[in-house]
């Protein structure tokens, strides 16, 4: 029985849920402050890793391992770099965090700059973000004045200064290495790795990037243990999630829910998203943010939502942006709305994504507007199949999976519109 | 360029970071924020106030969908194309602004009032449609709604 | 040493090298844009992905990954062979279709990477993304953004080898390419380099455009003769013209690198007029009689001073100087030439050879010239294209010359031998590190102009038949010629040949 749950998400309708003295009427900072006086950071990066918190930016990676590969006594400073870059379709979780809660971020970061060994954080948000830049600068700014950040703080020793910085636009910016040169001021290209974030990051110190909702994550972790927390949801994939719902169900919205439930109830259930709208029959559902690959109907009911089904189905959780279609949608019209999204985001760095991505829109424009051939089926196959694995970054991969998935499953579609602009050329009109 | 109290608001941002450089992106959204656009004399005080060229600040500027090289209206629209807010009322919102303004995406209408943007985007995906109005998002818009809300932007 | 196998041959290579270099260690050459070894790593052409182990879903690229122990690479496996083809379709698919006017042809490592890797034929049926087409970056370079394929080794080359930033890239995605920005025309004394590196034809050589085919062209590994660096070249002539100098890479000289205004000095190597055959008091003369005017002239030696250019090379310095010698000649002094050197190649000595003069004996001119020859300068015997002061002229005699070109002091000398410019000569140069560089001509000069080192060796009545007996008289006499420095296996597999069809170095 799917059920929501209020761990992240338990301050959200409080009123003025964002300012500090509710933040701590409600016991915020508590374990941050406890921590610094009687916790090791070196036990806290254990804590994390045995609770089996996964980044919840789209590639769930373990937190807890990210963090140990932290290098000792390197010499240079370390640094946290918080990702509120949330620009993946689908998805619009983080910005509940930052407009409804943005102190239990800031405890997250206290406690993350803490069990790292930084001194200095970067909040990354979006420029497009108004409400959530004033509202995260504000806690900022309360967070100083009551002496949580800055010089010595509690008299723990510990020294943290914790400050805003704006992207401009750019999607690929929510790419760790793209995110570490935007913050450097260059063009935001990624980075080829080796070497590693962790080894060598922001201004060539290590650097720890972690997704808003991670780090929300680690006051709860800090507080109720490991063991509380590898305790909820699915057994190999533990946790409570921010989901977001959109797309064409009666009611959508965001909620938090332990991993491992099912995705159809998700959205057949009243409580949640009332079925889908109008009456109207379920086609498909993109789960994991567009860089998913998309499931049939037929695969929704077999679907929960957590890491080892969706290795199952061959689908990721991504970053938990569902997106639900209904019979009225044109998949092929659905893939070139998203094709259209990479293009345009697409760095230009490299020669796959630059070429591959614009050539695939172009593609998938004549066979919306019928003047498609059949040979583009297996062309856009072909041209998924050399751009994957070939690139810098990921962004033509979370190209990829969609288009080739919905190409893959909804074959059909396209063939009706290559049909249309047979019979079009037959007839000798133009389509 | 700029008066005493916004220079110094600069100097402190720029005082963020360890090199002035990274306080390239923060700096020009302020700049823009003040100017409506990155003018070359803009582009030119940033490069000498981050201690760059304008080349690297021109790299920039051109990069970013949210910095704006050339001159826009008083009020910038941005208006969401991808997926969940096309599929939910997307479209129809768009025809609707053009035919209102009389002006195709990036275009500025004739008296300067409005520029209308593609975003992508924009983290609102259940609140479809959605634009930004100024750096302001506006949701669930049916049209009546956006024709009140551009009404108000004088 | 790390040990590792490529395409299952195994290897020893020193710990950092990538696979790209371990790689080049076997003379494998694996192709690729952005890499340069003067330049660095980029990782964004994609065009050196190779396979690493079992992984097929994600291929590592060579120029960028570490060589780690065991590590087991495959640079020709189904996977890599494929995702090789599909870069070379995704840098074609916008390509203009301008190989029938483009200068770079026939020596364009696109070209030659798509005809030896590429797809064949075309699946794109779209229109081709349009960008600015010549431009002018400025007066010697055109830039071309429809061609490029923005491997940014021209910016780059700018910010890490020059420290400036001329030129940037602008915008995002499919619409990125090279721009000047806010800045006006390149102004760097070192630009045209970023011609050579440029893979396609984006960035060319606006003196060059349009003026020949490479195919047709005939090309020498020489030296440039524009100062004491001795920067390699490879000069390239039609039809006994030349069109151009470019760099040839030496890591112990210039790199890959040279100078502008060495590259654009090959004009002046086009002679228009010249001296051939000999004169004897105004009147055409036999070379026999005018060697013999010489000696008459010369006499005992006494009086007379030798002034040899440092444009010359050793083999003709060796070779006047025993002449010189034997004839009781003491006063061999050279010439100089400078101009303004820069803060990278260029040296103010804007001669080739002032190193190889002194060591072969040859020194300043004096202050006191008279003095210095017991008296009164009596003759001056003037070997090759040098400047004379004028108070060696002031009293004088007789004036021999010999000189390509006679030029204002022609009606003055006594005789005239004809020369050979450096570029129409074989022989070695001594730069000014030392370092002993062969040269080789590009061009032939016709009829009437003997090889310089001749006329000295018939002047001495010498026994050396052939350029070689000469030099090995100097290696009898501990001046050995210089050796060609021959490119390293590694340097032959990252070099990107030019094609075949132009048998360019």
């Amino acid at each position: 029985m799917i059920r929501e749950t209020k761990i992240l998400s338990a301050r959200f309708d409080k009123p003025e849920s964002w300012k500090l003295d509710g933040f701590r009427r409600d016991g915020g900072y508590e374990t941050y402050l406890s921590a610094l006086k009687t916790r090791k950071p070196g036990e806290l990066v254990a804590e994390v890793k045995a609770s089996g918190l996964k980044g919840r930016g789209g590639a769930g990676f373990s937190t807890g391992t990210k963090w140990s590969f932290i290098p000792e006594g390197i010499g240079k400073p370390v640094y946290l770099c918080v990702n509120g870059d949330e620009s993946e379709p689908g998805t619009f979780k983080d910005r509940q965090i930052l407009e409804r809660d943005p102190h239990q971020l800031l405890e997250g970061v206290g406690l993350t700059c803490y069990a790292i060994g930084a001194h200095t954080a970067w909040v990354y948000l979006r420029c497009e973000f108004a409400e959530g830049l004033r509202k995260v600068q504000a806690a900022i700014d309360e967070a100083y004045a009551a002496k949580l950040f800055g010089k010595n703080i509690a008299g723990s020793g510990f020294d943290l200064d914790v400050h805003l910085h704006l992207g401009a636009g750019a999607y690929i910016c929510g790419e760790e290495t793209s995110l570490l040169n935007s913050i450097e001021g260059l063009r935001p290209y990624p980075r080829n790795k080796p070497p590693f974030p962790a080894v060598e990051g922001l201004f060539g110190c290590p650097t720890i990037i972690n997704n808003v909702e991670t780090i929300a994550n680690i006051p709860h972790i800090v507080k109720r243990g490991a063991a509380w927390y590898a305790g909820l949801g699915h057994k190999e994939d533990p946790g409570a999630r921010l989901w977001c719902v959109s797309g064409h169900v009666k009611t959508c919205g965001v909620w938090e829910i332990e991993t491992g439930f099912s995705l159809q109830e998700l959205i057949d259930s009243p409580q949640f998203c009332g079925g889908i709208r109008d009456g109207r029959r379920l086609k498909a559902v993109i789960p994991g943010g567009s860089s998913s690959r998309v499931l049939t109907a037929d695969e929704v009911r077999q679907t929960t939502m957590d890491v080892p089904c969706m290795k199952r189905v061959n689908s990721s959780l991504g970053s938990a942006g569902i997106i639900v279609l209904d019979e009225t949608a044109d998949m092929a019209d659905v893939a070139l709305n998203l094709m259209k999204f990479y293009a345009h985001e697409s760095c230009g760095q490299c020669t796959p994504c630059r070429e591959g991505t614009p050539w695939v829109v172009k593609v998938l424009d004549r066979i919306v507007h019928g003047r498609g051939r059949l040979e583009d089926m297996d062309l856009l196959l072909d041209i998924a199949d050399n751009m994957e694995g070939r690139t810098v970054c990921a962004l033509a991969d979370g190209a990829c999976w969609p288009l080739v998935s919905i190409v893959q499953k909804f074959r059909p579609e396209f063939e009706a519109h290559l049909a249309r602009a047979h019979r079009a050329a037959v007839a000798g009109v133009g389509a | 360029m700029f008066d005493a109290a916004l220079t110094a608001e600069l100097q402190t941002l720029r005082g963020h970071y360890p090199v002035p450089k990274a306080a390239m992106v923060p700096v020009l959204r302020r700049v823009q924020q003040q100017l409506g656009w990155i003018s070359p004399e803009a582009r030119d005080w940033v490069a000498q106030f981050l201690s760059v060229t304008p080349m690297e600040v021109h790299e920039v500027v051109s990069f970013y969908p949210m910095l704006f090289a050339e001159p826009v209206g008083r009020h910038v629209i941005h208006v969401c194309r991808t997926l969940s807010c096309d599929a939910c009322g997307g479209k129809e919102l768009w025809q609707h602004l053009e035919e209102k303004l009389g002006v195709t995406r990036g275009g500025t209408t004739a008296d300067g009032r409005f520029t209308l943007k593609a975003a992508e985007c924009l983290a609102s995906c259940g609140t479809a449609p959605v634009l930004l109005l100024d750096g302001e998002r506006h949701e669930n818009l049916k049209h009546a709604a956006v024709d009140e809300l551009l009404e108000g932007a004088r | 040493m790390i040990n590792l196998s490529i395409n299952g041959r195994k290897l020893a290579v020193k710990p950092g090298s990538t696979i790209l270099e371990a790689a080049a260690t076997l003379g494998l050459e694996i192709p690729h844009y952005c890499y340069h070894p003067d330049i660095g790593i980029d990782g964004n052409c994609r065009m050196c992905v190779v396979q690493v182990g079992q992984n097929t879903r994600k291929l590592a690229i060579a120029c960028q990954l570490p060589c780690t122990e065991g590590m087991d690479v495959q640079t020709e496996s189904p996977a890599v062979v494929k995702a090789r083809k599909g870069i070379l379709e995704f840098l074609l698919i916008n390509h203009p279709l301008d190989c029938t006017i483009c200068d770079q042809a026939g020596e364009c490592p696109l070209q030659d990477y798509a005809y030896r890797f590429g797809p064949g034929d075309s699946r794109f049926v779209e229109k081709k993304g349009k960008k600015a087409k010549h431009v002018a970056f400025s007066d010697t370079v055109m830039f071309d953004g429809e061609r490029c394929i923005l491997c940014t080794r021209c910016t780059r080359f700018f910010e890490q080898v020059r420290g400036s930033r001329p030129i940037g890239v602008e915008n995002m995605g499919g619409k990125s390419t090279i721009t000047l920005g806010p800045n006006g025309p390149i102004t760097d004394p070192y630009q045209m380099n970023i011609i050579d590196i440029c893979p396609v034809g984006a960035l060319t050589s606006r003196d060059f455009r349009f003026r020949q085919r490479v195919w047709f062209m005939d090309f020498a590994q020489t030296v440039c003769p524009g100062c004491a660096r001795g920067c390699n070249i490879t000069a390239g002539s039609y039809q006994g013209k030349l069109l151009r100098f470019s760099p040839r890479r030496n890591p112990d000289v210039n790199k890959s690198w040279m100078c502008d205004d060495g590259r654009l000095s090959y004009r002046q190597y086009n002679l228009t007029a010249r001296t051939r055959g000999a004169t004897v008091l105004g009147e055409p003369a036999t070379q026999p009689a005018a060697l013999d005017k010489v000696r008459e002239l010369v006499g005992d030696g006494s009086g007379v001073a030798v002034l040899a250019s440092t444009r010359s090379t050793c083999e003709d310095l060796f070779a006047l100087k025993t002449w010189a010698s034997g004839a009781g000649i003491k006063a061999l002094w050279h010439g100089a030439a400078s101009w303004a050197g820069d803060d990278m190649l260029k040296l103010p000595d804007a001669t080739p050879n002032t190193a190889g003069a002194r060591e072969l004996g040859f020194t300043p001119v004096p202050d006191k010239p008279g003095a210095a020859v017991g008296g009164k300068l009596r003759v001056l015997v003037v070997a090759g294209d040098v400047a004379v002061p004028a108070a060696l002229l002031a009293d004088l005699d007789a004036l021999v010359l010999q000189a390509p070109v006679a030029g204002a002091l022609g009606a003055a000398a006594a005789v005239l031998l004809p020369g050979r410019t450096p570029l129409e000569k074989k022989g070695t140069l001594v730069n000014a590190t030392g370092q002993r560089q062969p040269i080789k001509p590009a061009l032939d000069p016709g009829a009437g102009v003997p090889e310089d080192w001749t006329l000295w060796r018939d002047l001495a009545r010498a026994g050396w038949p052939t350029l070689l007996h000469l030099q090995a008289e100097m290696a009898r006499a501990g001046c050995a010629p210089g050796l060609a420095r021959k490119a390293t296996v590694e340097e032959h597999a990252l070099s990107q040949r030019a094609s075949v069809l132009t048998g360019q170095p």
